[in-house]
């Protein structure tokens, strides 16, 4: 079994974001995409992912839509919106900053100080 | 942010379509999931378990989704209600006796309230009634202490601009109109001064006379007060120009005021005081009132008036050992007067009521939440927030108490009506009272901050609810148990402790009570009666009125029933009093020969009998003191011992306007207000006589 972590506080908005980015997605099919590209690295406990979807939803980042799913049942579906798509850009930026001096900073060495 | 609103807006009226969407999608969610795990190899029951804890607490997130939605408050308001409404139909005794409860703890304060508001805070409908100021006078050298001003006075503070905006002042009066079908009395106030501006009103019809009005001969104008208007006349509009005949005199009719301006009350007519009278110079009779400047409050009004109050007495001729001082008081106060210590005192005690029955019913909802305590530990265990129960649990107390308050005001609304209908006649201030929109909101906010109150105690308690005791339904643990004993029994001794003071506070107000009742007013209350005549105007000149009185005084005497029969000008108590100065014949005093004040009144020789006061020394009026012997005059103890001390005052000549000898000495009289102190006064006979007083 993989190791796996807690998810950060604040990028489960984030990962919701990137998961949808690469199609629309029912709630389990996100849980299921998260999971796919972390490689089963994250864990979120699973009723986690609405509130954050309906908050998403609510701040016009993702659209909603009812359809009928791979096995034919009624599901709703989530879509990023043209700001959810921007929202998504700048806060991969950000992550990337963060992660890239995070890095920096532990890899410090006591001669470099 | 439109579509925010928008899908808002929608969510709250599509509210149980949201719901079903939702349990919808988190059902899809577990049924995906466990399809799945049933996929990877496990059992349908283990796979449903696993699905379920791996998903977390449904209630939770649920409840998280609600948030997320910013629906919350609307939401839990409308839910919590249900949940109210549910649980206090479930238990119709608890809900019925809170209610009744909570009713008449509120509905005392709706009742008490609507009195201070009607009596204390706005009497008139008067915007800016905060801004009236009454000025009254002191003679503390004199005993005589809170009185009105003269006309004369009232008119020279209404030129000072620097203090007032606008200031005038009415004398109570009284007129036989006799140019209508029917002669009749009616009641009327003499004004001065900018009467009328000083309470912003204007005329219904017609127009209001002004300050120029006073001059002798152009004073023959009046003024209707709206009641007597459409009581005499039918509200005719014609009235305007139409000529009345008061005392004899007519006066034209100027205007008629509007419905809602009624001070002082019970006036019918109001005419300008004519100037250069005796009545104008000399009695502080007039009730003074002004606008005070923007700029100023009252208290350096008061001081401003206190300062210069011995220029005034220089002015006036008032000696300066009288200590002639001017007091500014809010208008409010003033005419509240004597009801303004009960009312406060009154209002202390119902607030003591309503703590009380919060603390009732705190203690009825915290045993009936003990009994719900599984219930809410189910409930927590669910995953809802301890927080929503205590929300419930407030919500709850505070629909009791809102339903408490509706109740509060049909006690309210019963109670202004028995307080308008059996007011003393003593209190006209008391018609003012109503339950008016301010009563309205002051209801609301007491009834849901009861509420609060009320539900605190319980909440407290959910905030403790032990999940895994409640749930295990294990026998109640000794902890619990005295932890809930604390609480009840803090609510008691908070009960008890409470009750002790309003207990203690109604013996005082009740020995209080007690002693007015009985303090002695130096004449009998008992079994005597009263009527008021007025025989004034060129008509009734001086014989036919001695006449008219004389029989009528031997008619009363021979009355059936009656014991003994008097007139007098004004009746102890009554409220009017003729406060004027007088002096003692051959006694300088170096005071400036003049005033000295007493309070005169004119009685026949049966007044003292009919009312039970003795006579101490001397001798009473008899049938020859009348007409053409010496004025003669009766004085009380108390004037008797201030200005005479040890000397025999019989014998003596004291003058108010015409001198009197001193025939005899009676009993003092209590005046005006029980409680104050006696003022000195004398008693002459005379022939204009207003008052009679009989005992049966």
């Amino acid at each position: 079994m993989a190791q796996r972590a807690e998810l950060l506080p604040g990028t489960l908005d984030l990962l919701i974001l990137k998961a949808v980015s690469l199609g629309a997605l029912h709630g389990y099919g996100i849980l299921l995409r998260i999971e796919q590209i972390s490689g089963g690295a994250l864990t979120i406990e699973q009723g986690a992912l609405y509130p954050a979807l309906y908050r998403l939803e609510r701040q016009g980042l993702l659209d909603t839509e009812w359809g009928a799913s791979d096995s034919n049942r009624r599901a709703k579906f989530y879509r990023l919106t043209p700001s959810g798509r921007k929202r998504l850009r700048a806060e991969t930026e950000g992550w990337n900053r963060i992660v890239f001096a995070m890095a920096a900073a532990l890899k410090a060495r006591p001669e470099e100080v | 942010m439109l579509r925010k609103f928008r899908s808002l807006i929608g969510d709250i009226f599509r509210r149980s379509r949201f719901e079903r969407d939702m349990t919808e999608e988190l059902q899809f969610h577990l049924d995906r999931r466990t399809e799945d795990l049933i996929a990877s190899g496990l059992s349908p029951e283990e796979a449903t378990r696993r699905a379920r804890i791996e998903f977390g607490g449904v209630e939770r997130y649920r409840e998280e989704c609600r948030d997320a939605r910013r629906l919350q408050p609307v939401d839990h308001l409308c839910r919590d209600l249900r949940y109210a409404a549910r649980m206090l139909r479930r238990n119709p005794a608890f809900t019925l006796i809170t209610i009744v409860t909570l009713a008449l703890g509120i509905g005392a304060n709706t009742a008490i309230f609507s009195v201070v508001r009607g009596v204390l805070l706005r009497p008139l409908p008067v915007d800016g009634i905060d801004r009236l100021v009454v000025v009254r006078s002191d003679l503390p050298g004199l005993g005589v202490v809170d009185v009105g001003l003269t006309g004369l006075s009232t008119t020279d503070l209404n030129g000072r601009r620097d203090l007032f905006e606008h200031f005038g002042g009415w004398a109570p009066d009284s007129y036989n109109l006799t140019s209508l079908n029917q002669p009749q009395r009616i009641s009327a106030a003499q004004t001065v001064g900018d009467f009328f501006e000083v309470f912003w009103v204007r005329a219904h019809l017609g127009s209001l006379y002004t300050p120029e009005h006073s001059q002798s001969g152009r004073h023959f104008v009046a003024v209707l007060s709206h009641g007597f208007w459409q009581r005499a006349f039918g509200g005719d509009r014609g009235v305007i120009g139409r000529k009345l005949e008061l005392n004899a005199q007519r006066y034209e009719i100027l205007g008629v005021l509007p419905r809602e301006f009624r001070y002082p009350r019970n006036v019918d007519i109001y005419v300008p005081m004519e100037r250069d009278t005796r009545q104008y110079g000399n009695a502080m009779a007039v009730t003074a009132i002004g606008q005070i400047r923007p700029d100023l409050t009252t208290t350096p009004l008061a001081r401003q008036l206190e300062t210069e109050s011995p220029g005034w007495a220089e002015k006036y001729g008032i000696p300066q050992a009288f200590g002639f001082t001017l007091r500014a008081l809010p208008f409010t106060r003033f005419n509240a007067g004597q009801l303004r210590p009960v009312l406060l005192v009154l209002l202390g005690a119902v607030g003591f009521v309503l703590l009380i029955t919060c603390v009732n019913v705190a203690g009825l909802q915290l045993l009936r939440s003990l009994a719900q305590q599984r219930e809410f530990a189910v409930r927590v265990a669910l995953g809802a927030g301890r927080w929503a129960l205590v929300r419930q649990t407030i919500v709850q107390s505070v629909t009791l108490s809102v339903v408490g308050g509706v109740g509060a005001l049909a006690i309210g609304l019963f109670a202004v009506e028995a307080v308008k209908k059996f007011a003393p006649e003593k209190y006209p201030q008391l018609e003012a009272v109503d339950l008016d929109a301010a009563v309205l909101l002051a209801t609301g906010v007491l009834a849901i901050f009861a509420g609060l109150l009320a539900g605190l105690a319980p909440a407290l308690r959910v905030m403790r609810v032990n999940v895994d005791e409640n749930l295990k339904e294990a026998r109640r643990s000794a902890t619990t148990g005295a932890r809930r004993h604390r609480l009840l029994s803090g609510l008691a001794v908070a009960q008890t402790a409470l009750a002790l003071v309003l207990v203690t506070g109604s013996v005082l107000m009740f020995r209080t009570l007690e002693r007015l009742l009985t303090s002695d007013l130096g004449f009998h209350t008992n079994h005597v009666v009263s009527m008021e005549i007025t025989l004034a105007g060129p008509r009734y000149a001086r014989s036919p009125v001695i006449g008219f009185i004389r029989e009528l005084d031997d008619r009363l005497e021979r009355g059936h029933g009656i014991e003994a029969a008097g007139m007098t000008s004004n009746l102890p108590l009554s409220g009017s009093a003729n406060s004027s100065p007088f002096t003692i014949t051959g006694r300088p005093d170096g005071l400036g020969a003049e005033q000295r004040h007493a309070d005169m009144r004119m009685v026949s020789s049966g007044f003292f009998r009919a009312m039970g006061i003795p006579l101490l020394r001397g001798r009473m009026f008899s049938a020859a003191d009348i007409d053409g012997a010496p004025l003669v005059c009766l004085i009380d103890k108390q004037l008797a011992q201030q200005f005479f001390g040890n000397e025999d005052p019989i014998g003596k000549e004291i003058s108010q306007g015409r001198p009197a000898i001193i025939i005899g000495m009676v009993g003092s009289l209590s005046h005006g207000d029980i409680g104050r102190r006696r003022r000195p006064r004398s008693t002459t006979r005379s022939s204009s006589i207003r008052l009679i007083a009989w005992r049966s």
